[in-house]
């Protein structure tokens, strides 16, 4: 029998928060449970759950198909927290539509009366909704953590992983659930402010949309609420980095949802119940919006007072930039490395040298200023004054100044953390510094500068981790800071576990006490130090030349071991590639070892103001982001390069095929794809002269650095990989050239495009180009002429030449500056020829040669000695005013010969080369030219066989300034179209389709190969050539048709020629490149001669160049 | 408990009103409120279920302001509006559970509280279906139902029947009846039928105005002499339309039998007849007009 339960009557319950609290549980938990129940609830599941399925599956199936033996395909837990991270785009469209129901559900139930006549608050109801549908996204992101923790379980079970979800975790802590808190707060308030479903629906997907695809982490990251473009990196080194802002941010949109939820209560469409509850809810919302508000003032004062400080440390160290320096000889470092406070503890003993003819009494030394001095002796004179300010040390030595031409010691004791604000002072501000690694998203670079927490620690030396004599920032575009070249002696201690990597050589190591000690030698002077631990595995191998190490992270070099049976064979390689790089810069490798150490994924290459610093390449350490590392799979690698070996009929013996996977991988390392990666220059090039000499000069250094780098990818590519087809060119080739995806990665990397660059070159000689801005133009204008015009030098001055002069300057100018002129200058004192006047016209001047080539023959010659000898004729033109230089490369079948040859402006050499090869295709290659493509051309070999011994010779043709042999591409201005698809289209019936341009080597071209074409239609859209004949009279005209192009068989012209207009038909056919004759027609000098190709027919129709040939005068 | 409205104003925008000055007591019992479409019912209902304010006026339930302590009118209150709906994902025993617990019933008690409603409106057996599966006629009574849980001693119900078919319209009518011991109960309905065989008190509401006031009796009383029949031709007919309310009209052969309210027309034979419900209600919107 059911005792009939009776509600009180006129006796209100009185109001307390536990009451509230259960009405809030209740509804949540219903709505919690109605939404597991509807379908959009399961789309988004299944999203989810398939996003973290593959997710695991994926990474798991990966680790087993390259046999990691821990278990892992990229870093350690990176899978569950990315699966996160990408549903959480889905889930942001999810979580408007789920809130988007938000009133409606009781509307379209019509329950809303009977529901709001219930005796909970407004508060406790739309609180009870909102904590429902956000309770359920959130149990449904614990279960894709769940899944994950199950795919993890059979890992370490099966592959021996280690059981961390703790990225995912976090990931969800930070990231997750204020996202959802926000975006649900925002659709309810939307709902309960607009009352219109839809607009409320579709303004947060508009915010969306509009953070993604234009707002991105502009605005200090205050607009990204989801985190999609803020710099969350997973390092197995580092674990999340630096995430204090991003705290911040988070707790920013958490009290932004708490205010939008107060907001909709106190708007919600109900008749209030309690003032109680109404006075709360508004002093909630309010409370939580001025937090919020604060928190975002905070952080964005905190920036700007940043920058302020940065400029006023800039401006500090401005002011001492005209101090006398003294010279650091020699540093002898004692560190300590400890998890505290304090993680470096740092004393240095430093042999100061006074260069100067007077006396010095202050020593001023750059350090970076979260590095607390704690003691500074000074020899002879025990404790010296010191201060510290903007990251500068100045020691006084009022009583004892340091005399001229003295060596003193100098005891400095420091400790403390680095602070990444000193890290490169004249670098861009954080929002055009930072360098993105690839796109956005989740690739976005950190905002670790430097990093050490007494177990990991990453100091480049631009962090001013230990003293370097005078200011290090705010000295003048022309002369910058000069480098100290010194020795060193490194006293380490750091816990057990850790590998410590700097410039030095190991002398002694043994552990104590829980504590590594290790004592490392630099006794070549170097002029920068760099710090790295952590616990790495080292893979070492010593070369003749050098020492290579290789410290990485546990698990990150995946089946290394796949070349331990060609182990030698791949070593082989490493020291070719030592032998290229010796060539390529004329000096031998200057340091003992080679050590390329794996860093946080996070870190960040800052943009200095004028360009981007090698700030990860240091003396003799190359640091490399860990997943750079992680990524590579050789043994899947090998397996597919086998497949591919098979399939294409190649060698797929298994030493030849690792052989080729690791020459890969090594230059992959040195030389990673710059097409793709906006990542800092790791090759060790640097190394040869830019870390022994100091080169002052921009131009020159980046030049320079850039021909090194160039020339050794060239090379690389002839000795690793001859069976290409064309020449080998460097990525920079490729940019300069500017198709394809160069295009593309040249407006992405300089903001700007190849043709603005060359035009702004053809202004401003190269030796005057000067920084401004944010250095993008100045950098494209540098990476685009300064290292052909250094390439054309050592061509003119011969390589031998070029090197020893270069040579000369470490040997006979060692640790000293350099400039332009005394580079220039040593390289005239070791050849004749005249380098000032190439300067004068490539480095002062503005030559902007293009070139083509007119013709490509080859003759057979009996030469009477039991051989066919081919005599390849070639002749190349320069158009353009400019003189300038060209490598012209003859192919062969199974060689490769390449010439010289010098162009003035307007001129035409013929080349004639003797092979006993036969000739396939030549190919120009001009070190700086307008041209864009490759310039190549089929060589025709003639079937008449000659008898003698044919001569291998240059000589010039012409001059093509007087020329009555002329073409109008369609890249001229000559070529045009007179009625364009646009003004047709308003004059129906309109055939829209206009002429499109297409690049194709076949087609003519002087400097771009390519034609127009178009679907045939009929005769609204004509072609049409105009120029002006040099010379009134005969002219036989002549169309130009590219090779084997799908195209109609009939072409309808229209001639204005001087006697009036003519129309004809020509019948093009064939599968080669040639001149189809139009006939003879008579044109005057005064008036335009017009060719006008009509569009009728069927078919594509064609448009490429047109030729006028003079026949006879009047 | 009693229910006390006074000088109730209703007015939307400047110049609509809704209710215009309506005083009423309600005490214990089934109170109907009786009026055709649009005479202000809902809207009085949708005052007394705390969902609208009043322009002016007050209204008292049990001498508690419903305009100032909505909590404590929310917790006496059970409130079935004339469109009622459900949540399609849930079970009527969840449905009401979920009631249950916004009514405050504690956890303990919430069973029995969702079982004894499901068995007053006979939807014991189907409680564990899903909502969505119901026929009109229950989902009406699951109606009832989350509005009776927890007995509450204040029961509103607009136009319960509208929709219904006559069986299932007795059904409901014999279980408000049922259910109305000690609790007051105002059933809003435009439908005299439902009013004339329940309710002890009701209210007449004609243009936002209460046309009458009192139990049935008084009102059949009021109408007593202005019911009329008669047997007229079709010219006859239309002189009749035009100056009484017709109730209903048999056609026969060559006459018409007409029932109609008011004064009876001069010079036709009519013949007074005993008032129903029906008749008084249609008399009395008549006078209101």
């Amino acid at each position: 029998m059911l005792r009939p339960y009776s509600r009180a009557i006129h006796q209100p319950q009185p109001y307390s928060m536990l009451r509230s609290l259960r009405y809030i549980l209740t509804i949540a938990a219903s709505e919690r449970m109605m939404l597991y129940r509807t379908p959009k609830f399961w789309v988004l599941a299944a999203i989810g759950g398939f996003f973290t399925f593959v997710a695991v599956l994926g990474t798991t199936i990966a680790s087993i198909v390259d046999g990691n033996p821990d278990g892992e395909f990229l870093l350690e837990g990176t899978d569950a927290w990315i699966a996160l991270y990408f549903f959480s785009y889905v889930q942001t469209i999810i979580i408007i539509f789920v809130a988007g129901d938000f009133r409606k559900a009781e509307q379209q139930a019509r329950l809303d009366q009977v529901m709001l006549s219930r005796p909970m608050t407004t508060a406790n109801w739309v609180t009870g909704k909102y904590l429902g549908i956000v309770g359920a996204l959130v149990v449904l992101n614990l279960a894709f953590i769940g899944i994950s923790a199950i795919g993890r379980v059979f890992k370490v079970i099966f592959l021996g992983a280690n059981f961390n979800l703790l990225p995912a975790i976090q990931y969800f802590g930070m990231v997750t659930v204020p996202s959802i808190l926000f975006m649900a707060a925002l659709v309810f308030f939307l709902i309960s402010l607009l009352r219109l479903q839809a607009l409320a629906i579709l303004l947060p997907v508009g915010y969306v949309g509009v953070i993604l695809f234009s707002v991105r982490h502009q605005y200090k990251g205050f607009l990204d609420y989801g985190c999609f473009m803020a710099p969350l990196f997973y390092s197995d080194l580092i674990g999340f980095g630096e995430i204090n802002t991003l705290l911040w941010q988070r707790a920013f949109f958490v009290l932004l949802a708490c205010a939008l939820v107060c907001g909709t209560i106190l708007l919600y469409p109900r008749l209030r119940q309690s003032t109680g509850s109404q006075r709360m809810t508004q002093a909630t919302g309010v409370i939580s919006l001025a937090a919020a508000i604060i928190i975002a003032a905070s952080v964005w004062s905190r920036h700007t007072a940043r920058t302020a400080v940065h400029e006023a440390d800039l401006t500090y160290q401005s002011q001492w930039r005209d101090t006398p320096r003294v010279q650091i000889k020699h540093y002898d470092f004692d560190i300590t490395m400890q998890k505290s406070a304090e993680p470096l503890r740092v004393t240095v003993r430093l042999a100061v040298y006074n260069p100067h003819p007077q006396p010095v009494d202050t020593l001023l030394f750059a350090l970076n200023g979260a590095l607390a001095v704690r003691e500074c002796r000074w020899s002879g004179a025990g404790r010296v004054t010191v201060h510290q300010a903007h990251h500068l040390v100045a020691v006084i030595l009022a009583d004892r100044p340091m005399a001229p031409g003295a060596v003193d010691t100098l005891t400095l004791s420091y400790a403390g953390r680095v602070d990444a604000d000193a890290f490169m002072m004249e670098r861009l501000p954080d929002d055009k510094g930072v360098i993105p690694k690839s796109g956005n998203g989740p690739w976005i670079k950190g905002n670790i500068a430097a990093w050490i927490d007494g177990r990991v620690v990453v100091l480049p030396a631009q962090s001013g981790w230990y003293p370097t004599p005078g200011a290090a920032a705010g000295h003048p575009y022309e002369a910058p800071r000069p480098a100290n070249f010194a020795t060193a002696t490194f006293r380490i201690h750091a816990p057990d576990d850790v590998q410590v990597v700097t410039q030095g050589m190991r002398r002694t190591e043994w552990i104590a006490d829980g504590q590594r000690h290790a004592v490392f030698d630099v006794d070549t002077p170097t002029p920068a130090f760099s710090l790295n631990a952590g616990p790495y595995i080292r893979l070492a191998r010593r070369f003749p030349q050098t020492e290579v190490e290789v410290f990485f992270y546990k698990g990150h070099l995946l089946n290394h071991e796949v070349f331990s049976d060609v182990a030698d064979t791949c070593f082989q390689t490493v020291e070719r590639l030592f032998e290229l790089y010796e060539t390529a810069t004329g000096t031998r490798y200057p340091y003992p070892r080679l050590s390329l150490v794996e860093v946080p994924l996070q870190m960040q290459v800052y943009t200095t103001r004028h360009g981007v610093d090698n700030v990860l390449l240091q003396p003799g350490v190359i640091m490399i982001d860990e997943l750079r590392f992680a990524e590579k799979r050789f043994k899947k690698t090998v397996e597919r390069f086998t497949e591919n070996a098979r399939r294409n009929g190649r060698d797929d013996t298994p030493w030849r095929i690792k052989r080729e996977v690791f020459v890969r991988t090594v230059l992959g390392v040195f030389m990673p794809d710059r097409l793709q990666r906006d990542s800092s220059l790791y090759s060790p090039v640097r190394n040869y002269y830019h870390f022994r000499v100091d080169l002052a000069h921009p131009v020159l250094s980046r030049g320079l650095e850039l021909q090194f780098q160039e020339a050794v990818e060239r090379r690389i590519q002839d000795t690793f990989f001859p069976d290409r087809r064309d020449v080998a060119l460097s990525t920079y080739d490729r940019l300069r050239r500017n198709d394809g995806d160069a295009e593309w990665a040249f407006d992405r990397r300089y903001n700007t495009k190849l043709d603005s660059v060359l035009t702004v070159l053809q202004r401003i000689p190269l030796a005057d180009v000067r920084p401004h801005g944010d250095g993008t133009q100045y950098r494209a204008m540098v990476d685009v002429k300064a290292s052909p015009v250094f390439d054309m030098l050592q061509d003119r001055v011969g390589e031998r030449a070029y090197h020893t002069g270069l040579a000369s300057l470490i040997t006979e100018r060692p640790y000293q500056r350099i400039g332009l002129d005394d580079f220039l200058h040593t390289l005239q004192t070791y050849n004749t020829v005249d380098v000032a006047s190439f300067a004068a016209r490539w480095l002062h001047g503005t030559a902007f040669p293009g070139y083509r080539i007119v013709r490509a023959e080859a003759e057979k010659w009996d030469t009477g000695r039991m051989q066919i000898a081919y005599q390849v004729k070639v002749r190349v033109q320069n158009g353009e005013e400019g003189d300038g230089f060209v490598r012209v490369v003859f192919k062969t079948r199974r060689d490769r010969i390449s010439r010289s040859l010098a162009l003035s402006s307007f001129q035409e050499k013929e080349l004639h080369v003797i092979t006993t090869d036969l000739p396939e295709h030549v190919q120009v290659i001009p070190f700086f030219a307008r041209n864009r493509g490759l310039i190549m051309k089929p060589v025709t070999v003639g079937q008449r066989l000659h008898r003698g011994v044919p001569v291998d010779t240059v000589f010039t043709v012409a001059s093509i300034r007087d020329s009555l042999d002329f073409v109008v591409d369609d890249q001229d201005a000559g070529f045009f179209f007179p009625q364009t698809a646009e003004t047709r289209y308003l004059r129906p019936p309109a055939h829209i389709m206009s002429w499109r341009q297409v690049t194709a080597p076949e087609a003519y071209g002087r400097y771009i190969f390519g034609f127009r074409y178009r679907w045939a239609s009929d005769g609204e859209y004509p072609a049409r050539w105009e120029t002006r004949v040099p010379r009134t009279g005969l002219y036989e005209i002549s169309l130009h048709m590219p090779s084997r192009q799908p195209m109609q068989r009939r072409y309808h012209l229209m001639i204005e020629a001087a006697d009036g207009v003519h129309e004809a038909t020509i019948h093009p056919q064939g599968t080669k490149s040639e001149w189809w004759p139009i006939g003879r027609y008579a044109f005057d000098r005064d008036r335009p001669a017009v060719v006008e190709l009509s569009d009728k027919g069927k078919g594509y129709i064609l448009a490429d160049a047109l030729r006028w040939t003079y026949v006879k005068g009047e | 408990m009693r229910i006390t409205v006074r000088h109730l104003w209703k007015t939307y925008g400047k110049t609509l009103h809704a209710l215009r000055d309506v005083s009423l007591d309600i005490g214990t019992g089934m109170f109907g409120l009786l009026g055709p479409n649009g005479a202000g019912k809902t809207t009085l209902m949708k005052i007394l279920a705390t969902l609208e304010t009043p322009s002016a006026g007050q209204v008292l339930v049990n001498g508690t302001d419903i305009n100032t302590q909505r909590a404590a009118v929310r917790q006496t209150l059970g409130y079935l509006p004339q469109f009622f709906g459900v949540y399609p994902q849930l079970s009527g025993t969840e449905f009401l559970a979920y009631i249950a617990a916004l009514n405050d019933i504690p956890r303990k008690r919430r069973r029995a509280a969702v079982q004894e409603a499901l068995e007053r409106v006979g939807l014991a057996e189907v409680g564990d279906r899903k909502v969505r599966t119901y026929s009109g006629g229950m989902v009406r009574r699951l109606g009832i139902a989350q509005a009776v849980i927890g007995d509450p001693k204040l029961l509103i119900v607009d136009e319960p029947t509208v929709g219904l078919d006559p069986e299932e319209r007795i059904r409901f009518r014999n279980l408000l009846a049922n259910i109305s011991r000690n609790k007051a109960i105002i059933l809003s309905t435009h439908i005299v039928g439902d009013i004339s065989s329940t309710c002890e008190d009701l209210a007449l509401l004609s243009h936002g105005q209460v046309v009458f006031h009192g139990d049935p009796a008084r009102l059949l009383d009021q109408t007593r002499g202005h019911v009329w029949s008669t047997a007229c031709t079709e010219d006859e007919f239309s002189a009749v339309a035009a100056r009484m309310q017709i109730i209903s009209c048999i056609v026969q052969e060559r006459r018409r039998i007409v029932r109609a309210v008011g004064d009876p027309v001069p010079g036709l034979a009519m013949w007074p007849e005993t008032p129903n419900l029906e008749d008084a209600y249609m008399y009395m919107t008549q006078e209101a007009l």
